[in-house]
């Protein structure tokens, strides 16, 4: 998901006015009127009062006087602009992002689950962590309970898969007994993994994230469920632990009580040929890019450094820039183009015979400074170049290709959206590309500047912007086919990006959207011989809609059964799974809410493709919710066993110091 | 959040799932055994063979330094590969959505598909070149090419070569020559440089300073930036510290070059931010300091406000958010607006460069603005001036934040057609924003009457000032601010409710009957027990007891007992003018249930139930002891009601509510 809340603040109306209308947003009775009249007796019958309290008027017997009804109260200004709260926070009031503010390191601390996940998260990390890959160590004080038990953590393993680069091995039965009591029986289940990591050449590294909590109740233990990750080189433990707890009396740390491993795998890389410490993928950015005065001035740093070296005005950079991987002079080599943010020029890049990049971003005249999402280098008048689309600020622009990467404004289509992503198709066979832009929010009605529109409501969000489908008239000449296509169906989400690809096998091109809080679409191509496309939003009835935060979407046929399966970005939550999940979370919200909920907080999701027919959600069968906050989500065949694998950024903003989860 | 520098869900790993080749359905997870779990705020990722080695490389961006990263896939395979670029002939030239299949193996029994795309994963375009990695399938006999708008055709593969380019009507596979061995590229770990509270932000438009007072070592106190028509000097305000090297350094080079800087016209005072518990101690230190330099511009010392001030105005135009490091400069132009912020020291050629761009317009500024030359295709809008006042709004200086305000407007008179008539009315919309928080209610309405002359349309603005009204307990103008809000938008629930409320508030019997109809119509759009008690009482006191009593009845049907609706049906019908309305038995059966001293009108209305009942004694007895527990309290809200009620029931008369005769009766 976007931050698009963050800074909406710098745009909008006035502080003061902000907020006397969000408190309007909240009734203007409840929010503001002193405590009710007291006509209701405040014990005997305290559940009989009105359930917002809300002062139910003036009673009509007592109050002979004409003038003192308080009907309209009194505004307490001063208390209900309470400014600090209100200077940065986002002032969304819907479940996820109360979820989010309890995942704020400076949310809410009196959710007690919340502070428990905290203590044992650092049980687990701080004190399990290190003993699983140093033999011989003690297991410390103040972790085990002193009926402490486990199951085996690294059972006997079977190879699953071998090939020239990676060797998986899982258990061949999961150990269900509690067979390891004690600190001694600890040490024992240990002890394979030890030797697998004995070999010190790498560092050793680790995770455990807790991602579900359940409170004990009535003196029974607490109960999570934990994700663990660790890795020394080339060798990775990936596992899933269900953990009890005593929980620590009067600030004491929660002591260990049980373990039961629920998951186990091993992943072995064979060292590439440069030598067996080198990495499987080498960062060699710097290698090709480092020659450019751009790498070092601009690329290299983040955002951070340029929130403090550019009026606000030009927007607080969220990172959301595409990379573009194409063609442009014709010369056979593939070059880079890369979106910059409000103020940075886009960067356009000559790959070299020798694989290097030169900076030719002046001369092709794509330095272009507006904040850029995305570009298509694509060939829009089948002349044998790639012309540019760009998705900037609230328009697209064409820009046409001379043959020798030097680029020229065609023309600027102004949208009613702040764009996003960019997908090509010629979805109406006429032989041209079309493109479809996704709108992300839209631009306010009322104030240009306000631009930012909170999702409402937050899980199913259907107030965002306009994507808009441009269809080819050739000349470099494009009119708006949204509507006329069947586009405009569900059209109103905060859309990021699409794909296009024929998932029914019927020869035309459908159309995938990723939404950010909310439903997703799956625009089905009804094109007739005669040329004429329309869609139909078939999203629901596959059942696709894959209702979270959507940041991405790719193709490919993951499973070699012929058909394209599908993979989506969301955004997965420890934290959001760790509350949504709780029994006490919004407590009397309906169960469809809560599923709602606890559906954004899955994380990825992988539909595939039944014959064209239909979609099987494999996401977690398949073990690939676990993305993270993740954006970019791609099918990348990386070992060319031809099977696709996956490839997942993810993050959302970092902090220049301290680190995060 | 993130401008004040926190993290959210950062530092995360990338993660890469292997794919087990139908050996198992659950991917594994090799993220960190790929060693491309990087802790980057990642966001777009695209695919290519860069280096032509037969693998595919990945580009991927990230919001974190570096922005960008290019991972080589070293990843050692035994697995051949084949990559195909296709051309579109009737179809669209670079084949985009046609679908490639692949078949291999002992007669072509394996297929694998993929396509051709422009645009997929987040914000990406990988290359056109279609990989297919052939894995243990056996060799690749053909392709079968399904054009878009076309029909499929299928190209025979050779034996030898991998990469081809795929001619839609040609039927042949026209092998690409294998591109020149490149050299081996060298890999290192990218370490972006260390960031730095240093910067320089040029505000796109200029915003007039607060008020900003120093005192000089001889005690004078002078405003900086004086507002002013006539135009005055550059002036580089400076903060620094005798005990800051870089500051001394930045002044010892300003003071070489001060003949440069003073042709330019720039003026400068240096503020010292020295500890000021002993200014004795403070005005020895920098007399000393400045003379070592020798320093040749204007010195002083703030005064309380100063440095909150710059603080906050800083804050207004930086995305990233922390103090003011010390030296910072506020570069003002000679209408006394900040142009540029240097956090950390300036170098004398930089602040000439930045001299030129002072009173230009916005397209000379942006050049200046931005670190690297480029081109705009539109044009960023600039932060407004009143985002100062907000700062301090958001910093809880609601004081400095309307001094500003009225600044602003002082300085707009100073320089007309400057601000936009929508600035200068929005001016004082802020003004009342900012009396109304501190409780200036009237004020706030001065401010507001005028911009909403203006702006006669802002129905929010307008709803601010009916609570404005409210708190100074006019529901008369209270109501007519409601009324013009709703004209613009009739079905608001809240506000339906509210104008009824003012109404019912200003006392005015024709207020009821307009009162009644507006709950009526809000309950219609949204049915709430709370509006349909209000509107039985606005019918009640319209002299529409039938009514008013059927409401209260449907209330109790529905919830039945609640108190405020079982007080109000006992008191009509105990003290409503029309007999057969009335019903004293019940009266008392509704009163007694929701009795309650501590609430002390229910005994008020118990005593006239039991009067209506003709149970006259008892009605004595409830009133005196309501009556005795008024009196016992420091400010009696009923006792006049409760005495004349006494008085009735002593004549052995029951109670009647003038009020409830409505317009008629009374």
């Amino acid at each position: 998901m976007d931050m698009h809340f963050i800074n909406h603040r710098s745009h909008a109306r006035p502080a003061a006015l902000r907020w006397l209308i969000l408190s309007l947003a909240c009734g203007f009775v409840a929010c503001d009127r002193p405590p009710p009249a007291p006509l209701v007796p405040p014990k005997p019958a305290a559940a009989a009062a009105p359930e917002a309290a809300p002062a139910p008027a003036t009673p009509i017997p007592a109050d002979v006087r004409a003038t003192p009804s308080p009907a309209v109260s009194t505004p307490a200004p001063s208390s209900s602009t309470a400014p600090s709260g209100s200077s940065s926070t986002p002032a969304l009031k819907t479940p996820l992002a109360q979820v989010l503010a309890k995942a704020d390191p400076a949310g809410d601390p009196s959710w007690t689950t919340e502070q428990f996940s905290e203590d044992a998260g650092a049980q687990l990390n701080k004190l399990l962590l290190p003993c699983w890959a140093s033999t011989g160590a003690e297991i410390p004080p103040d972790l085990l309970a002193p009926d402490f038990k486990t199951t085996a953590l690294m059972p006997e393993l079977v190879p699953t898969f071998k090939d020239a680069a990676f060797a998986i091995s899982r258990p061949g039965s999961l150990p269900s007994d509690l067979t390891f009591t004690g600190e001694a029986g600890l040490q024992a289940a240990l002890e394979p993994a030890r030797r697998a990591f004995s070999d010190t050449t790498h560092p050793f590294r680790g995770k455990i994230k807790v991602v579900r909590v359940e409170p004990g109740q009535d003196g029974r233990p607490w109960s999570t469920l934990a994700y663990f990750e660790a890795s020394r080189g080339p060798r990775q433990h990936n596992a899933e632990w269900q953990c009890t707890w005593h929980a620590g009396q009067d600030g004491a740390k929660p002591l260990l009580a049980s373990i039961t491993l629920l998951r186990f795998e091993e992943v072995v890389a064979t060292p590439p040929a440069a030598g067996p410490a080198a990495p499987l993928f080498a960062d060699c950015t710097e290698a090709v890019l480092g020659q450019n005065p751009a790498w070092s001035s601009q690329l290299i740093r983040g955002a951070n450094h340029w929130h403090g070296n550019l009026d606000v005005a030009f927007g607080i950079h969220q990172g959301n820039q595409g990379v573009s991987l194409a063609d442009a002079n014709g010369d056979g080599l593939t070059d880079v183009y890369l979106c910059q943010p409000d103020g940075l020029p886009n960067r356009f890049f000559l790959q070299q015979a020798d694989g290097t990049l030169r900076d030719f971003s002046q001369e092709s005249g794509l330095d272009i400074l507006d904040i850029s999402r995305s570009a298509l280098f694509i060939d829009l008048d089948n002349d044998g170049d790639a012309d540019c689309v760009l998705a900037h600020r609230f328009s697209v622009s064409i820009l046409q290709n001379d043959g020798a990467a030097r680029f020229s404004l065609v023309r600027t289509m102004a949208t009613e959206s702040r764009v996003s992503g960019l997908s090509a198709a010629d979805y109406d066979h006429d032989g041209d590309l079309d493109f479809y832009v996704c709108g992300y929010s839209p631009m306010s009605q009322t104030s240009p500047e306000d631009i930012f529109a909170n999702p409402v409501p937050y899980e199913d969000a259907n107030n965002g912007a306009f994507n808009y489908l441009y269809r080819n008239e050739s000349n470099l000449e494009f009119t708006d086919a949204t509507t006329t296509s069947g586009l405009n169906q569900n059209n109103t989400r905060f859309s990021f990006c699409s794909a296009w690809e024929d998932f029914d096998n019927d020869g035309d091109q459908d159309l995938y959207v990723a939404n950010d809080f909310g439903r997703n679409n799956l625009y089905q191509n009804n094109l007739i011989p005669s040329g004429k496309a329309t869609f139909t939003d078939v999203a629901a009835r596959l059942g696709v809609e894959d209702i979270a935060a959507s940041m991405s979407v790719d193709w490919a046929d993951a499973d070699n059964d012929g058909s394209m399966d599908l993979y989506v970005a969301n955004m997965w939550s420890s934290a959001g799974n760790r509350i949504a999940f709780q029994q006490q979370f919004k407590p009397g919200s309906n169960e469809e809410t809560r599923n709602l909920i606890q559906r954004h907080a899955r994380g990825n999701s992988f539909f595939k493709n039944i014959s064209g027919q239909s979609f099987q959600d494999a996401s977690e069968t398949s073990g690939l919710t676990m993305g993270r906050w993740a954006w970019g989500s791609n099918f990348i065949d990386l070992n060319n066993d031809g099977w696709e694998d996956i490839y997942v950024a993810n993050g959302f903003m970092s902090a220049p110091d301290t680190g995060d989860l | 959040m993130i401008r004040e520098g926190r993290g959210f869900s950062g530092h995360e790993r990338n993660c890469t799932f292997l794919n087990l080749a139908g050996q198992d359905q659950r991917f594994a997870n090799v993220s960190s055994a790929t060693s491309l779990d990087f802790d980057d705020d990642g966001r777009s990722v695209a695919s290519i063979d860069w280096d032509s080695d037969g693998d595919l490389d990945i580009w991927v961006t990230n919001r974190t330094g570096p922005a960008v990263r290019y991972l080589r896939n070293d990843t050692p395979s035994t697995h051949p590969s084949l990559s195909f670029d296709l051309r579109g002939t009737t179809a669209n030239r670079n084949a985009v959505g046609a679908r490639v299949e692949l078949y291999q193996g002992k007669n072509g029994t394996t297929r694998r598909i993929k396509s051709v795309r422009a645009g997929h994963g987040h914000l990406a375009q990988s290359s056109l070149h279609v990989p297919f990695g052939l894995g243990t399938a056996g060799p690749a006999s053909h392709v079968i090419v399904k054009w878009p708008g076309g029909s499929a055709e299928k190209f025979p593969l050779p034996a030898t070569g991998t990469q081809f380019q795929l001619v839609q009507g040609s039927g042949f596979a026209a092998p690409v020559a294998p591109r020149p061995a490149v050299p081996v590229l060298t890999p290192s770990t990218v370490t972006p440089p260390e960031e730095s509270d240093a910067g320089r932000i040029v505000l796109l438009r200029p915003a007039p300073v607060p008020d900003l007072v120093v005192t000089t070592a001889s005690g004078e106190t002078t405003a900086l930036a004086p507002i002013s028509p006539t135009p005055a000097k550059p002036l580089l305000i400076n903060l620094w510290a005798t005990w800051c090297a870089p500051c001394l350094k930045e002044m010892t080079e300003w003071t070489s070059a001060q003949d440069r800087l003073k042709a330019a016209g720039l003026d400068i005072v240096s503020i010292s931010v020295d500890d000021q518990t002993d200014p004795a101690a403070r005005l020895a230190a920098v007399t000393a300091t400045l003379a070592k330099i020798g320093y040749p511009f204007r010195t002083a010392f703030p005064d309380e406000n100063l440095i909150a001030r710059l603080e906050s105005l800083q804050r207004s135009f930086i995305g990233r958010q922390s103090a003011l490091p010390v030296p910072s400069s506020f570069l003002i132009d000679s209408r006394g607006r900040l142009a540029v912020i240097y956090r950390g020291p300036v170098a004398v050629d930089q602040l000439l460069a930045d001299l030129t761009l002072l009173d230009q317009p916005l397209d000379k500024i942006l050049t200046g603005a931005v670190p690297f030359p480029g081109r705009w295709l539109g044009q960023p809008k600039p932060t407004e001036a009143r985002s100062v006042a907000i700062k301090f709004l958001n910093r809880g200086l609601i004081g400095e934040a309307e001094t500003y305000v009225r600044r602003l407007s002082a300085w707009q008179s100073a320089h007309p057609g400057v601000f936009s008539g929508q600035e200068r009315s929005d001016l004082q919309n802020y003004l009342g924003a900012v009396l109304y928080d501190q409780n200036k209610f009237q004020e706030a309405l001065t401010a507001w009457n005028e911009y909403i002359q203006q702006v006669p349309g802002d129905r929010a603005t307008l709803i601010d000032m009916a609570r404005a009204w409210t708190a100074l307990k006019q529901p008369v103008e209270a109501a007519a601010a409601l009324r013009q809000a709703l004209r613009m938008k009739r079905d608001d629930v809240d506000l339906l409710a509210q104008l009824g409320r003012s109404l019912m508030a200003a006392g005015d019997p024709s207020g009821f009957r307009e009162a009644a109809s507006l709950f009526r119509e809000a309950m219609e759009l949204q049915p709430s027990r709370v509006l349909r008690f209000e509107l039985a009482q606005a019918l009640g006191l319209s002299g529409r007891c039938q009514e008013a009593i059927a409401e209260l009845r449907a209330i109790l049907t529905a919830t039945p007992g609640w108190p405020p609706a079982t007080n109000n049906l006992a008191w009509l019908l105990a003290t409503g003018p029309d007999a057969s309305l009335r019903d004293g038995p019940e009266a008392v059966r509704l009163a007694t249930s929701v009795r309650n001293p501590e609430i002390i009108f229910t005994l008020g209305t118990l005593s006239a139930a039991y009067a209506e009942a003709g149970q006259f004694d008892d009605a004595l007895q409830t009133i005196r002891e309501a009556i005795a527990i008024e009196q016992a309290r420091p400010t009696s809200e009923y006792l006049k009601d409760f005495q004349t009620m006494q008085a009735s029931y002593e004549a052995r008369q029951p109670h009647r509510d003038p009020r409830l005769a409505g317009g008629q009766g009374s």
